[in-house]
């Protein structure tokens, strides 16, 4: 990969990629590492070497828990569509129906599927919108946006179907949201998803979040969240999950997170909240990349007001990584959590404004 | 006549007037109240929204602002409402006064994979002859809006055909 070719060229993000790909060679030199991936490899046909040794890297004895962690093991779960009913009504009539439900861990308005005898979703309540299925730590990204309020602007950069967009609506059904995303077939779900969920205050753009400057020039948002497009190594535990991941697969993800990041910086007021997502473990598509801007004073991490999950890794490879993400992100992994892979950090936009700069 | 707007604009005082006697005839009127009705044109058909705040000022044209409530076409502007309406009513826990059906479990799961409802399927029935040019809003024993159906003769029985109904989020590959 051409690295002084990137799009859009910036210094930071050269340095940054440069200093990614060093920390890779490093990796395929460490001999007794490149054994334990083969061996890993071995046993795993789909994985790519590259992904055995960053695994091996991040979680040491424990990658081949990460690996063995199937479909099954990961909670099944629904988020409850509080616009329209609440979680006991909902309980009910599906336990009538056969279904066994238990509580979410980690969120009041979330329940776990633990028996279904049909298709989850395929039942009157799902049709008429009194829920969507929703991963279990999927649905902490948009409470950690908290406390909205009234006067807020929300921005849902990469709003895919709109199944976060439309939970930002049931926490705040008056405020304008703009979602924006990139795949016009998604953006036709997320009109249906709208729709049958009762979401009213959504405006959905097709655009590329990277442009977001363009399209809001009179105002900036309050709140933003970036579910960034990711290499979806959180997704593992299922069968779309399992494909070969070379470093250069996430280096190109890093580049376009980084541009990402720093349309969101643009778009956010002073002391503005940006909630950073991705579905991966990856400390490159998450701690490093948010480093590449908190290191430069233009965003101060923050710590998110949700439960569950590990600390934020500010300690791998021999990456540059800001010590505070630690407590600003929060991490799922299937093997301990029986979640989705999943990765949650709260940034601020710092308060001084631009007259205050001088 | 001006040529409908491509661009998303209010609706007009004839279009709000048009969704005004349709709630009418489902006596909901009321649970529109917060919400402001948007209109685009698309494919020569005038798509309404109903959103709880005003667009964003920008100079891109947005997808979606809020919830299609109805669709207007043909020469007359005919009003045909859509799925997003009952969404709403339900958000805004407003349910059909009148013109409406209520079906029994099992016609109200095989409402919803497309099928028409059989009058030995009828738990209620409330039909208003003067809101004939729409269609009636179909319910669940639990009172879920599942969808529109129009009342028809066939076989000399009564049939409420399905007209559309909430299955279609799953039917339409979307």
């Amino acid at each position: 990969m051409d690295i002084d070719a990137t799009p859009h060229h910036d210094d930071a993000l050269t340095l940054a990629l440069t200093g990614l790909s060093k920390a890779y060679q490093s990796l395929t030199q460490n001999r007794h590492l490149i054994a334990k991936a083969n061996q890993l490899k071995h046993r795993y046909q789909w994985l790519h070497i590259h992904q055995a040794l960053r695994y091996l890297a991040l979680l040491g004895d424990e990658a081949e828990q990460f690996l063995q962690v199937s479909e099954k093991e990961v909670m099944k779960t629904i988020r409850v569509n509080t616009l329209k009913t609440d979680k006991s009504t909902l309980r009910g009539r599906l336990e009538k129906k056969g279904f066994t439900i238990e509580q979410h861990p980690y969120i009041d308005y979330g329940l776990v599927v633990k028996k279904a005898p049909y298709s989850i979703g395929a039942t009157p309540e799902y049709l008429t919108g009194l829920y969507t299925i929703q991963g279990p730590a999927s649905m902490l990204a948009v409470p950690a946006l908290e406390p909205l309020n009234k006067s807020a602007l929300i921005i849902d950069m990469c709003s895919g179907v709109g199944v976060k967009t439309t939970q930002i609506s049931q926490h705040e059904p008056r405020t304008p949201i703009i979602a924006l995303d990139i795949n016009r077939r998604k953006l036709a779900a997320l009109k249906n998803n709208t729709s049958r969920l009762g979401a009213a205050n959504i405006t959905a753009y097709h655009m590329d979040a990277r442009k977001l400057a363009e399209l809001i020039t009179h105002q900036k948002a309050s709140h933003i969240l970036l579910d960034a497009p990711c290499s979806g190594e959180g997704l593992i535990p299922y069968p779309k999950g399992k494909w070969p991941r070379s470093f250069d697969d996430i280096i190109s993800r890093v580049m376009l997170q980084y541009q990402l990041v720093k349309a969101a910086v643009e778009a956010l007021k002073p002391k503005g909240v940006l909630v950073y997502s991705t579905c991966t473990i990856s400390v490159e598509e998450n701690e490093y990349v948010l480093t590449q801007f908190t290191k430069r004073g233009l965003l101060q991490p923050d710590k998110p007001p949700i439960k569950g999950g590990s600390d934020g890794v500010t300690n791998y490879l021999s990456l540059e990584l800001d010590q505070r993400l630690r407590w600003a992100c929060r991490r799922f992994f299937p093997h301990r959590h029986r979640t989705e892979g999943f990765t949650i950090c709260r940034l601020r936009k710092p308060g001084y404004t631009p007259a205050e700069q001088g | 006549m001006q040529a409908p707007q491509a661009r998303l604009h209010p609706c007009r005082a004839g279009i709000r007037a048009r969704i005004h006697r349709l709630l009418q005839c489902y006596h909901t009127a009321q649970a529109l109240k917060d919400y402001r009705l948007y209109c685009i044109n698309r494919g020569g058909k005038v798509l309404i929204f109903a959103s709880t705040t005003t667009p964003p000022s920008t100079i891109h044209e947005p997808y979606i602002h809020g919830i299609q409530i109805a669709l207007s076409t043909g020469e007359r502007g005919e009003i045909n409402p859509s799925l997003g309406l009952l969404s709403i009513l339900q958000v805004e826990k407003t349910l059909p006064w009148k013109h409406y059906v209520v079906v029994n479990s099992q016609a109200a799961q095989l409402f919803l994979y497309g099928r028409d409802v059989f009058s030995s399927s009828i738990l209620e029935l409330q039909l208003d002859t003067k809101c004939k040019r729409y269609p009636m809003v179909v319910m669940s024993p639990e009172k879920d809006l599942l969808g529109y159906g129009k009342p028809v003769r066939h076989n000399g029985e009564l049939l409420i055909r399905n007209i559309l109904d909430a299955g279609w989020y799953l039917r339409s590959g979307v």
